[in-house]
């Protein structure tokens, strides 16, 4: 891993990188923060990605993560006053001031906003974080499995409420998340902070790099497949835009000769979800676990968990290849998918969807019965497939009594 | 009234018509085209269309009118926000159109949350004073965080407008999108700069109308494929912006006699591909508008499926062999694009998926528009009894503004209704987005 710039041109690859790794559910809405992060980086200039061996072990370091709901952020954008305030009030309590920031969980809006928090402090952001996807709680994170304190840490609102919190982890949760609830629905945090040195083994390496690399693949083919408006006067003119010829064109890697009766091969063309799935594959690991028309979306029958905000919903898709049945298990993110009533996925792994129509990821706030969708599975950092790591964001943490796949075999 | 319906579409110096219902009843569908000329020309060019038929309504397509980046003013942007942007840090657009038709930004202090509850609040003075550097400025666009929920800071902000500047052009946020607050700004701004122009064009169909016949009413297609009267025109021209799309999606589908189909729209490079269910496109209100600009205002869900004809072809082949709905493809023009619909159509199983319109799909479709209704907001529900509750008063909500638009009594119907868990907000806390729509009470 080498040092980079992210700049204002990298805002629409992070954004769809960002709503890839946000498995599905959190990365709903946060095209806002996208043209927020772009006004800021236009006004602030552009960011360092650096690794951590690339810093001094000595700097003082602190994570930036957003707890609370997306869509409260979007009707209640962050002013750009957050970052200085949560820099204040952690000076003096961790050894000096903060020399660098990385994100909280490298997904959804929380791999944008580290980014203008680096830029408005004028700081180097650290290429790694701390879950490598989104968890619904701030202390489940890999910082946590290496024994790092969660606390001090600072929080503040869009609204300019501060607070200082020194408690254990879980009780820095709860707090916080009692008072995001009343403070506008969402908070920006600084918290595990820690010296860069600190950082090898506790957090997962080149977060913010595979964030972009994904996010690049997503961008160009969404983009092609996004009507443009333009304007110009007629009937359909809005949608008759030039464009280059699209994705269609060429084999792509599914089109094989040996493979001519595979799913969606037509006439030796590749169905355009199909290329982004291989490329997917590519850039991540992920395999697809199947793809179809979703058949039923709703609440879930299962009673919510105390501990978690939001509520269980339940989604099953029917693989159209297969015949077979998955059923999703989501709440807040996708946890668990089901395939003919065996596990076939669940967290810490990445459970996330994928919209045929829009080649965009999508999740249950934008899906509705009938449309068509993909669903891969993209392996978690091997951190989280250890045993402690599994009983912070296994199964069991979403309050199901089933053993991760991982586990099954031990 | 009883009666034949026109749609016409405006631009480009043309008027495409097309008439539905005709002397002969039932499908019929003629076609007229003319120059966007003066009020009386464009009248007899219907007049004629109708061929001594009795004209109930015309419905006008006035997206090519409104592109905001010709016909828009300069505006004055106000945000309510509890924490006004630090020197203006997050608050600037990508969007080069919204840049120029921004005038300039302000922000105030107030604004609430989601639920409705004040987080801060409104500084009057500050409003004044915005109000004062804006003097010039013919248009404000004021737009609170959590207005959806509570309008209050909004109204009174345009009160305070209104007393010191009666002659603004104001636009309130709350009237004009929904939830995100960048995106319904941007909504705003754009609708106030579209508030002139709209007024014009409100009146000149009006005049239209009239020389057209006695108690012809005039309505105009909507991005949500529905139709808004001419006083809701004037009030929220941005809900008439992507108009086009949306009715030609619904008048591919009615002159396949589908109400409900998967519709595919062939241009010269791309099939755009929609769907329409009951009648009506269906949307989203996460698709960029004019300019790129995102503006939480449902508009048709549309994709591309660019590439070589046969390309889009056998994509949309494989879309259409997992759909229960029945496939149309429609021409859009000939050459390229009639070439791309009949590849599309031989891939189809069966063989009047094809549409060759004859005219301007988009006059037809607009014709054939019906009165709709969308609601997007957050509620509170501790139990599934009181979220169908509150479910229940939305959908009573949006069924009364069906009605207000024009709908025969009876006919209002809920066409979707959806309660969506949101993240990461306490349990129990829900969006509930609800479309409805009915029937004007015309033949067609």
């Amino acid at each position: 891993m080498s040092e980079r710039l992210i700049t204002a041109a990298d805002v629409p690859a992070l954004l769809a990188g960002a709503e890839f790794f946000s498995t599905s559910a959190a990365g709903e809405g946060i095209d806002f923060a996208g043209v927020w992060l772009g006004d800021v980086l236009a006004h602030a200039g552009p960011v360092r990605l650096v690794p951590p061996a690339g810093l001094d072990p000595g700097t003082v370091c602190a994570a930036i993560g957003a707890m609370g709901s997306t869509t409260a952020m979007a009707e209640l954008p962050p002013s750009g006053d957050e970052p200085a305030v949560l820099a204040r009030s952690l000076a003096g309590r961790c050894g000096g001031p903060l020399g660098a920031v990385l994100p909280l969980n490298a997904a959804s809006v929380n791999a944008l906003f580290p980014v203008a928090a680096a830029a408005l402090l004028g700081l180097p952001l650290i290429d790694c974080d701390g879950m490598g996807r989104v968890f619904p709680l701030i202390h489940q994170t890999t910082f946590e499995l290496a024994g790092l304190p969660l606390a001090p840490m600072a929080a503040v609102s869009a609204g300019y409420d501060a607070l200082l919190l020194e408690t254990g982890s879980a009780r820095a949760e709860r707090l916080a998340r009692v008072v995001a609830q009343s403070a506008g629905g969402w908070l920006l945090c600084a918290l595990y902070p820690t010296r860069v040195g600190r950082l090898a083994g506790a957090a997962i390496p080149g977060s913010m790099s595979r964030v972009l690399e994904v996010g690049r693949v997503l961008h160009a083919h969404a983009a092609s497949a996004r009507p443009s408006w333009n304007g110009s006067p007629g009937a359909l003119g809005p949608l008759g835009s030039p464009g280059a010829p699209g994705p269609l064109g060429s084999p792509g890697p599914l089109d094989s000769p040996g493979s001519p009766g595979g799913p969606g091969l037509r006439g030796g063309q590749v169905a355009p979800h199909e290329r982004l799935l291989a490329e997917l594959a590519a850039a991540t690991g992920a395999s697809v676990l199947g793809g179809g028309r979703l058949v039923e979306i709703g609440p879930s029958v299962r009673q919510a968990a105390a501990l978690f905000p939001g509520n269980p919903v339940g989604l099953a898709v029917h693989d159209h290849d297969s015949g077979r049945l998955i059923r999703i298990e989501a709440h807040n993110e996708l946890i668990l998918a089901l395939s003919d009533g065996s596990l076939a996925a669940a967290v810490p792994d990445l459970l996330c969807l994928l919209d045929r129509g829009t080649l965009r990821m999508t999740g249950p706030g934008r899906l509705t019965a009938g449309d068509q969708v993909d669903v891969l599975v993209v392996p978690a950092a091997p951190l989280w497939h250890t045993i402690p790591g599994l009983a912070l964001g296994g199964p069991g943490a979403f309050g199901f009594p089933l053993r991760h796949p991982k586990e099954a075999g031990r | 009234m009883e009666g034949a319906r026109i749609g016409i579409l405006l631009g480009a110096g043309r008027a495409h018509a097309a008439l539905v219902g005709g002397p002969a009843g039932g499908g019929e569908v003629r076609h007229a085209t003319g120059p966007n000329a003066s009020e009386r020309v464009l009248a007899r060019m219907l007049r004629d269309l109708a061929g001594g038929a009795r004209v109930a309504s015309v419905t006008w397509d006035v997206a090519a009118e409104l592109d905001p980046a010709l016909a828009g003013t300069p505006v004055a942007a106000v945000r309510i926000v509890p924490r006004p942007p630090a020197a203006g840090l997050g608050s600037g657009h990508p969007s080069p159109l919204l840049r120029a038709l921004q005038a300039r930004r302000g922000a105030v202090v107030g604004g609430h949350d989601l639920f409705g509850v004040e987080l801060a609040p409104l500084d009057v003075y500050a409003v004044l004073a915005e109000c004062a550097a804006a003097r010039d400025i013919p248009a404000l666009a004021v737009t609170a965080s959590g207005a959806p929920g509570c309008a209050d800071h909004e109204l009174a902000a345009a009160e305070l407008i209104y007393d010191t500047r009666p002659d603004a052009r104001v636009s309130l946020s709350h009237q004009v999108g929904g939830l995100g607050l960048l995106d319904r700004e941007a909504a705003t701004v754009i609708n106030a700069a579209l508030l002139a122009r709209a007024a014009e064009l409100a009146e000149r169909c009006v005049r239209v109308g009239e020389l057209v016949g006695p108690q012809v009413s005039t309505w105009f297609a909507a991005g949500d494929g529905g139709r808004v009267s001419a006083e809701r025109l004037r009030l929220l021209p941005v809900l008439a912006l992507s108009a086009s799309e949306a009715v030609a999606l619904t008048g591919a589908a009615r002159l396949a006699g589908a109400a409900d189909a998967l519709v595919g729209l062939a241009l010269p490079d791309a099939l755009a591909v929609g769907h329409v269910a009951g009648g009506l496109p269906e949307v989203t209100v996460d698709r960029p508008g004019p300019g790129g600009v995102r503006m939480a205002i449902p508009t048709a869900s549309l994709t591309r499926l660019p590439g070589p004809p046969a390309a889009s072809a056998a994509a949309f082949a494989l879309l259409a062999e997992h759909e229960p709905r029945p496939a149309v493809v429609a021409a859009m023009r000939g050459g390229e694009a009639a070439e791309r619909a009949r590849a599309a159509a031989a891939r189809l199983p069966a063989p009047e998926g094809m549409v060759l319109p004859g005219g301007e799909l988009a006059a037809v479709g607009a014709a054939c528009t019906e009165p709709t209704a969308w609601l997007d907001s957050v509620v509170y529900a501790e139990s599934g009894e009181e979220l169908e509750r509150q479910r229940g008063i939305a959908e009573q909500r949006a069924l009364t503004l069906v009605a207000e638009s024009g709908a025969r009594l009876g006919s209002e119907r809920v066409v979707s209704s959806r309660a969506v868990s949101m993240s990461f907000l306490r349990s129990g806390s829900y969006r509930l987005m609800v479309r409805a729509g009915g029937e004007a009470g015309e033949s067609a």
